[in-house]
């Protein structure tokens, strides 16, 4: 692929993509259409991010248009364009905190029996048989594997959580982690690895047999 | 070295962290102490099942204006080849799919008529014909979110953006896919052996995907027919 790009692949390319910053600025110069694509391309990130923070879709849902709205209203006092990302999950952090702690939250740890076998026999189906697309055992697949580890995530304080997600679904460093969420980097390490002890306690739990998997 | 602070560094050689220098002094700890070596393990091996879980998403997006090509989470900033030379040959269709994939949009012939809808369950938008409607300015309604009439005339926009690329030139068309697909690799990131599963896995998903669209536009729908109005083209 790197062979295929060229100069004007990449002109075109960045007509496409204008970066966050350069939208930021859009919409201070009254663009509300920036606006717009600059929150399609952050919506998903931010959902996948609360979903997982606050364990309920229907709440992240609302949660993800109270960020929007909030980003909005502030984006006039972003300092710093380059740091949107940023800024936009650290505004995405306090509207899960103030939905934590109001105690309204509807985290859907749920109750249901886990899967015969448990997460190991998941796995283990997972690899004998790779997905396809279509495939409506595939679905089923995805869904119980979320359900356990929805309800291994909501098992962790919000502090381990938080720090699990932005890094391993966010892809976020354990630098950029402490810049969001205002501590040291090894805080957020610590707050991982306790996470991820406890974590694996809870998916031994849940049937992960020790030493097979990934 | 504090425990504290060699349960910090052995997170840091988790995601690859660390420096060269903080590297070592990790590996020397882990030879002094081979407790360690097993923490490290199961670590690794949490991490590895977390990922296990992918992306969910929104069921209806909710703030639509121009389409946004390539708007994937952003997974790393890492830019990276894709493995396979194979993919190429296959690339136009590729990428035809994974636009309409990151658009969360979906093509269909219905009694003749092309149509694409927009959204997921429960409330997925369906538009038919909307690319042949009058173009639109977006955005100004002026306020923070569009309106239900600005939403629809963009997503008319978005239709003719996808319409603009199947009635290209082969050669410009397969150009702007890959451009796509190009995007698509540079905003990806291949940590470990779980992302370049992850990676394939994707990647199935979507030929697949273009396979049936192909098949599906050229069977029943010519792509001729899908024309821009004269001096619409972008």
């Amino acid at each position: 692929m790197g062979s295929s790009a060229g100069p004007g692949r990449d002109r075109l390319a960045q007509q496409m993509e204008p970066t966050d910053a350069v939208l930021v600025g859009r919409v201070l110069d009254g663009d509300v259409g920036a606006f717009n694509r600059l929150m399609a391309r952050w919506e998903r990130p931010v959902y996948n991010f609360v979903y997982r923070v606050v364990g309920h879709d229907e709440d992240a849902k609302d949660l993800v248009q109270e960020t929007i709205l909030r980003v909005f209203n502030g984006l006039s006092r972003l300092q710093d364009p380059n740091r949107f990302p940023a800024w936009l999950f650290r505004i995405a952090h306090n509207v899960c905190l103030d939905r934590l702690r109001s105690g309204r939250n509807r985290a859907s740890v749920s109750t249901d029996a886990l899967p015969e076998g448990g997460l190991d026999r998941l796995l283990a189906e997972r690899a004998d048989h790779p997905p396809r697309n279509g495939d409506p055992e595939e679905v089923v697949y995805r869904k119980e594997i979320a359900k356990i580890l929805m309800r291994a995530l909501q098992s962790l304080s919000e502090e381990q959580r938080t720090a699990i997600v932005m890094r391993e679904y966010n892809g976020y460093s354990s630098r950029e982690i402490g810049e969001i969420l205002g501590i040291p980097v090894g805080t957020v390490r610590s707050r991982i690895f306790h996470g991820l002890r406890n974590l694996n306690r809870v998916l031994r739990r849940f049937g992960l047999e020790e030493g097979r998997w990934p | 070295m504090l425990r504290e602070e060699m349960e910090q560094l052995l997170v840091g050689l988790v995601y690859g962290e660390l420096t060269e220098e903080e590297r070592e002094k990790v590996e020397e700890e882990i030879a002094r102490n081979p407790e360690w070596a097993g923490v490290l393990e199961e670590l690794r091996r949490t991490s590895g099942v977390l990922r296990v879980w992918e992306h969910e998403e929104p069921a209806v997006r909710h703030l639509v204006s121009a389409p946004v090509p390539g708007s994937l989470p952003r997974l790393a900033r890492r830019a990276r080849p894709l493995r396979s030379p194979a993919l190429l040959s296959a690339a136009a269709g590729i990428a035809a799919a994974l636009l309409l994939i990151l658009l969360n949009a979906e093509v269909g012939i219905e009694a003749g008529r092309f149509h694409l809808s927009l959204g997921r369950e429960p409330a997925p938008l369906v538009l038919q014909d909307a690319a042949l409607e009058e173009p639109s300015d977006l955005g100004s309604s002026g306020g923070p979110f569009v309106t239900e009439d600005d939403f629809l005339r963009s997503q008319a926009e978005l239709i003719r953006f996808v319409a603009a690329l199947l009635s290209e030139s082969e050669d410009r068309q397969t150009d702007r896919f890959l451009t796509a697909l190009a995007q698509y690799a540079r905003d990806a990131e291949v940590r470990r052996d779980g992302d370049l599963v992850f990676m394939d896995r994707r990647l199935g998903v979507v030929e697949q995907g273009a396979r049936d669209l192909l098949e599906r536009v050229s069977a029943d729908f010519p792509l001729t027919e899908i024309r821009l109005r004269p001096g619409d083209e972008r």
